[in-house]
This record gives structure tokens, C-alpha cells and sequence, in this order.
């Protein structure tokens, strides 16, 4: 531990320098002296897939101090990430430059088999450079194929939120977020969900919205941008458009 | 879905008890049968079996109405046969050869059908399984490592795993946190030394671990300090953690054997009975520390292909091949390892855990099909020595009592002998 400089505290990290590289390094800390369990399960799976996972879209993770009462994670150093830039005006350009990188490293991921499972603007690293990377592999798995259930996965809407300054979906719980979709993409059926009524949760009394033309939410983008946000929030996931897929698109 | 069918199919009474009259009934197992005609050929003492098989042939093959009664008629049929499938090896033979090449073009893309289940992740499973093969090659032991052991013995691991597949059993835990397990335990045994005392609680930890990472929830500590009969403390277990965890460097991303057969169980539509017999033999690459040195994707496709043969479910196609990753010549020496560790007939955990019925009592099915296919050969392969040595041995014992020709209807019902 001694080898690295703490700067400043960054809400659960650290900013620090390496005293003997003077590299700029993010510390992530996870206290053990409480964790009866030792070793908690989301930092075993983190460090394990960060170390499988090399990839410029994807955080670095460089070294993992493991002592008796913490566990370090050092991580390479991204001075922002997207919920800060939201607060400002992106252009247009931006949005696809961040997007195609976004997509860049999710389909890596995927390849790999892993899903990262807590995509949110906040767990997406920016670097003056304009560089993003996903971080925060905490919820991420290794999976298996046929994909076994876990806990319900996290659907990406960060482009929509890029192009509006605010989330897409505010839900404050999973039946509020669940209605919050259903406003704006329409309450799904047979029609547009083939078999839906076969999914556990579902209920017939859902309330009945229509859809609304994702255009005008998202007044920004232009009509390739709007296409590709459609495809990207189809509800039946066979129509859904693959991360991979959609880098193909602008 | 795979899963509920798994389920279904585990607790219904179709056991392997009425499985043979169902195989009859199958036609894609005429050219195994062939094959031991072509045996038959060659060494003569086996006649009797032979002709057992014979009769199946008959079974299976509605369309020839006239059922052949004479050994002279069946030799035609059997030469027939044999000539037809000698064409279909030299068809066969230039598109094993295009196989290497271009993996795409010789088998059906049955990816396709799951274009529309997302579970399946068709769009990266190619990616996805590429990756997986890179990636077991990283993840093997050191073969040898008892040889640095200054304390331990093989003997002593055959011990600890049948420990562990035990509380596996009894905790309920995924097949994948017991191979996971095994895996760290054996990595972990080949960077360091460790004591006799300490073995066990290397098992604990391992499965300890293995769970954290592959289980939706991990049982707690208290159950693991339960399963070692209070033989450590909970300290120790977290302390042995993070020592396992620092020489391993965190590293727990073997894939298993398990992610290989389901891949290829595409390629014969999930067949439960072959699948529940594959996943014992797999495990028993747990059991036997010679298989350290074989690759996940090797230990699945050489079960799956084992099983197949036991249950007499046809050749090994170019779906197969294609899903598998694997050819014939390929597994010989894995299926080898296999059959030499069923004929000696543990009765271990791993034994009683696929004797159960939810596993449609696996196990008692091999014992029984060892029994009854051990004097005529067991391999795969006709010719594999294995089976030659089997057939001299029985040579000499059948030339010293010459059999009556009654026997030979008889030998027709040996399937029926497997309950």
C-alpha cells in the first residue's frame, strides 16, 4: 500500500499516484474486518473478469492488494464519466462517438461471455481524450449457454439519456420503472412481443399505453440515430439489435 | 426450454430399464452394429455375439420384410452393408478435410433454430466457444504436480474428491461450482506445497470459492465450517481463501466440461439419457487424476460420444464433429481412460450420486453395460486394442468349451440383461 500516493477521496475511490511510476491510479477499496464471508462474491467476480477482460473500452484493472482487513483494486485513472457529462450539451457528434464506443465494449464482453449487468451512465469512465470504458464489474458473470436466470438484466438506454441530458426511464421501483417504459415505447402484446404472455411476471392487467414516436424525445439525434434507438429498445429480444450488430450501423 | 425438459425427463419413470426396447427402434444405430460385424470377420470365437447383434440389425430394419433366417443370408446383408459404408467413408473423407479449413460449410448450422431464443445468444455463440478453447488451455494443472508433494499421494486427491463430490450432493450446489472446485484445487496443488493436514481445508476453501463465483447463492461459511465437521475454523477459512485466492491470482475463469457438452447436445437434440450418462462420465475425469492433463472441451466430447455408444445412438456425425470440436481418432485415447476406470468398478461417491434416480440410475446402467460388452470389446473403435486384447482373452476361453448353437437366439435379448 505504501507504493501508492493517495490525492483525494472520489465518492468509493480513490485518486492516488504511484509513488514509484508516478502514474495517476484510481484505489477501489472493499473492507474485509466486517465481512464475516471473507472475500465478498462481487469482488471475486470483478477481479477475476477484469483480469480475462483486455480492451480499450474496458476499465484496466492493474493490481489487487489483498491484506488481512481490505482489498485494493487499482485501477487505471479516468478523470470524468458520463453522468457528469450529461450535465453539459453533447453534440451530436459526441453522442455517436461515445455510443460506438460503448458498443465497442460491450460486445467485447459479450464475445466473452460475460454480462456486465449494471450499465448505468455513472459506470461509464470518461478520459479527456474522449475515451469511455465500462467499469464496475461488481453485478458482471461469467455465463454459460443456454443462459441460466439470473437476476433481471439491465436494459441499455444510456443513448437516449446522452441525447436528453436525463435518464429515459426514471423508475423508482421495478413495477414504477416497468410503467415508465410501457409510456413510451407503448404497453407491449402478442403483436409486438410474440409469447409475452407465456413470461412469468407478466400481468393481462397491465395498463394499456401507446406507443410514442421516439423521434420526439429524442429531438437531437438524427433519423439513423432514432432507427438505431428503436432497434436498440424492441421489447421481443429476438428483434433486438445485438451490440455487435449495431456497431455496424452509423 | 432445455431446462424444465431436464427436469421432466429426470423424475419420469423412463428409465434405462426400458431403454432397450426403445433403441431397437432407432435406425441410426445400424452402423455401430456393422462395425462388430466387421469384428466378426476377422476373429472367429465371437460368432456368438455377433449373431446376438445380428438379430438387432433385423429389428431395426422394417423395410426388409423377409426376415433372414439363415447365418449364410445375414453374411449378404452384412457384406451389403459394409460396401455401403465404405462409399460413405470415401464421400466422407475430402469434407473431413475441407472441416479444417472451413468450419462452416460441412454441417448444419443448428444455431439458426435459436435465432429466435435469446438464452441461446446465437449471435456470439460462434465467438463465445472460440474463446472458451483459447481459454481452457490456460486454465489446466501441472500433471505432475505430486511429484513435488513432499506429504501427499494421488491416492490421498482420489480421497479429498470423493469428499467433495459428496457435500456437493448433499448441498445442492451447481455442476459447475464442483468442477470450478476441482480446478482450483489442482492449480493450487501445483504452486504450492501443502500438508496432509491441510489438504482438506484446501478442498473447503476451493468449493468455498468456486460457489462465491458460479452459484446464484453461495451457502454460507457456517456450512462450509459443517461440511468439514468442524475440523477448521472460520478463520481458517477465510485465511485459506486469501491464500488461495493471491497463488491463483484471482484467476477463476476455467470453463467447464459442462458449457462443452451443451454445446454439443445441440447436435443430438438434447438427448436426456445421453446427456445424464455423459455428465457421470465427465465427473469421472474429476475421480481420476489421470485426466489432468486432458482439456475441458476434450473430457465433454469423449463422455458425450462414450454415452452414445453405450446407448447405441448411431455414428458420430459431421454435426457431431462440428459442435463437438472433436473427431473419433481424436477421443480414442480420453474414452480409453474412461473405460479402464469403469472396469474397475469404484464404488465411491460418484458411484451412488449417478446410482440415484434423478441421475435415471447412470451409473448402474454403465456397470451393466461393462458386464455384458466386457469380453467382445468396449471402445468405440473396433479395432482399438482394447478391444482386440478382449477378444483374445475370450478366444481362449470359448475354445476350451464349445457352445451350443441354441445359445445364439438367447444373446439376442443381452440389451434386456442391462436392467
Amino acid at each position: 500500500m505504501e507504493k501508492y500516493q493517495k490525492i483525494e477521496k472520489l465518492g468509493e475511490v480513490y485518486k492516488a499516484q504511484n509513488k514509484e511510476t508516478g502514474a495517476v491510479v484510481a484505489l477501489k477499496r472493499i473492507r474485509l474486518d466486517n465481512e464475516e464471508e471473507g472475500v465478498p462474491c462481487t469482488a471475486i467476480r470483478e477481479i477475476s473478469l477484469l483480469k480475462e477482460l483486455k480492451h480499450p473500452n474496458i476499465v484496466k484493472l492493474y493490481d489487487v492488494i489483498h491484506t488481512e482487513k481490505k482489498l485494493t483494486l487499482v485501477f487505471e485513472y479516468l478523470d470524468s464519466d458520463l453522468k457528469k457529462y450529461l450535465d453539459s450539451d453533447i453534440s451530436v457528434n459526441t453522442i455517436q462517438l461515445l455510443m460506438h464506443q460503448l458498443l465497442e465494449g460491450i460486445a467485447y464482453c459479450h464475445e466473452h461471455r460475460v454480462l456486465h449487468r449494471d450499465l448505468k451512465p455513472q459506470n461509464l469512465l470518461i478520459n479527456k481524450k474522449m475515451e469511455l470504458k465500462l467499469a464496475d464489474f461488481g453485478l458482471a458473470r461469467a455465463v454459460g449457454i443456454p443462459v441460466r436466470g439470473y437476476s433481471h438484466e439491465v436494459v441499455c438506454c444510456i443513448m437516449a439519456e446522452m441525447a436528453t441530458g436525463r435518464p429515459l426511464f426514471p423508475g423508482i421501483s421495478i413495477r414504477d420503472q416497468l410503467l415508465k417504459i410501457f409510456q413510451t415505447l407503448g404497453t407491449p402484446n402478442e403483436i409486438i412481443w410474440p409469447r409475452i404472455s407465456e413470461i412469468p411476471d407478466y400481468k393481462p392487467d397491465f395498463p394499456i399505453y401507446p406507443a410514442v414516436d421516439l423521434a420526439t424525445i429524442v429531438p437531437k439525434l438524427q433519423g439513423d440515430g432514432v432507427v438505431l434507438i428503436k432497434r436498440m429498445l424492441e421489447y421481443a429480444p429476438e428483434k433486438r439489435i445485438s451490440a455487435d450488430m449495431a456497431l455496424t450501423s452509423k | 426450454m432445455s431446462k424444465n425438459k431436464d427436469r421432466q425427463s429426470l423424475i419420469s419413470p423412463t428409465m434405462f430399464a426400458t431403454q432397450s426396447r426403445v433403441l431397437r427402434a432407432r435406425p441410426q444405430q445400424q452402423n455401430v452394429q456393422i462395425q462388430k460385424e466387421k469384428e466378426k470377420k476377422t476373429v472367429k470365437p465371437v460368432k456368438r455375439a455377433a449373431l446376438g447383434d445380428l438379430s438387432n440389425v433385423q429389428k431395426q430394419q422394417p423395410a426388409k420384410k423377409k426376415p433372414v433366417a439363415k447365418p449364410v443370408a445375414k453374411k449378404k446383408v452384412v457384406k451389403k452393408e459394409v460396401e455401403k459404408r465404405k462409399t460413405e467413408e470415401q464421400i466422407d473423407k475430402p469434407e473431413v478435410q475441407v472441416q479444417k479449413k472451413a468450419r462452416t460449410i460441412d454441417h448444419d448450422d443448428l444455431d439458426l433454430e435459436d435465432m429466435h431464443d435469446p438464452v441461446m445468444v446465437s449471435e456470439y455463440v460462434d465467438d463465445i466457444f472460440d474463446y472458451l478453447r483459447e481459454l481452457e488451455k490456460q486454465c489446466l494443472p501441472n500433471a505432475d504436480y505430486m511429484d513435488m508433494q513432499k506429504e501427499l499421494q494421488w491416492k490421498m486427491r482420489t480421497i479429498l474428491i470423493d469428499w467433495l463430490i459428496e457435500v456437493h450432493v448433499k448441498f445442492r450446489l451447481l455442476p459447475e461450482t464442483l468442477y470450478l472446485a476441482v480446478n482450483i484445487i489442482d492449480r493450487f496443488l501445483s504452486l504450492r506445497v501443502v500438508a496432509l493436514q491441510k489438504l482438506q481445508l484446501v478442498g473447503v476453501t476451493s468449493l468455498f470459492i468456486a460457489s462465491k463465483y458460479e452459484e446464484v447463492v453461495s451457502p454460507s461459511i457456517q456450512n462450509f465450517l459443517y461440511m468439514a465437521e468442524d475440523g477448521y475454523t472460520e478463520d481458517e477459512i477465510v485465511k485459506a481463501e486469501r491464500y488461495v485466492l493471491q497463488v491463483l491470482k484471482f484467476g477463476l475463469q476455467y470453463p467447464t466440461p459442462m458449457s462443452f457438452l451443451r454445446r454439443s447436445s445441440k447436435a443430438d437434440d438434447y438427448d436426456i439419457q445421453t446427456r445424464t450418462l455423459a455428465k457421470y462420465l465427465m465427473e469421472i475425469s474429476l475421480v481420476d487424476h489421470r485426466f489432468l492433463v486432458t482439456p475441458a472441451s476434450l473430457v465433454a466430447a469423449s463422455a458425450h460420444y462414450l454415452a452414445r455408444h453405450m446407448l447405441n445412438r448411431g455414428p458420430w456425425n459431421k454435426n457431431l464433429i462440428h459442435y463437438s470440436g472433436y473427431q473419433e481418432h481424436e477421443m480414442s485415447s480420453t474414452v480409453q481412460l474412461y473405460l479402464e476406470y469403469l472396469l474397475k468398478n469404484p464404488q465411491n461417491s460418484l458411484f451412488k450420486k449417478y446410482s440415484r434416480r434423478n441421475f435415471m440410475k447412470g451409473a448402474i446402467f454403465v456397470k451393466n453395460w461393462i458386464e455384458t460388452h466386457k469380453s467382445n470389446g468396449l471402445h468405440p473403435i473396433p479395432d482399438h486394442e482394447m478391444n482386440v486384447d478382449a477378444r483374445n482373452a475370450n478366444k481362449l476361453i470359448e475354445s476350451e468349451e464349445d457352445l451350443p448353437e441354441e445359445e445364439e437366439a438367447d444373446t439376442e435379448g443381452n440389451a434386456d440383461a442391462d436392467e
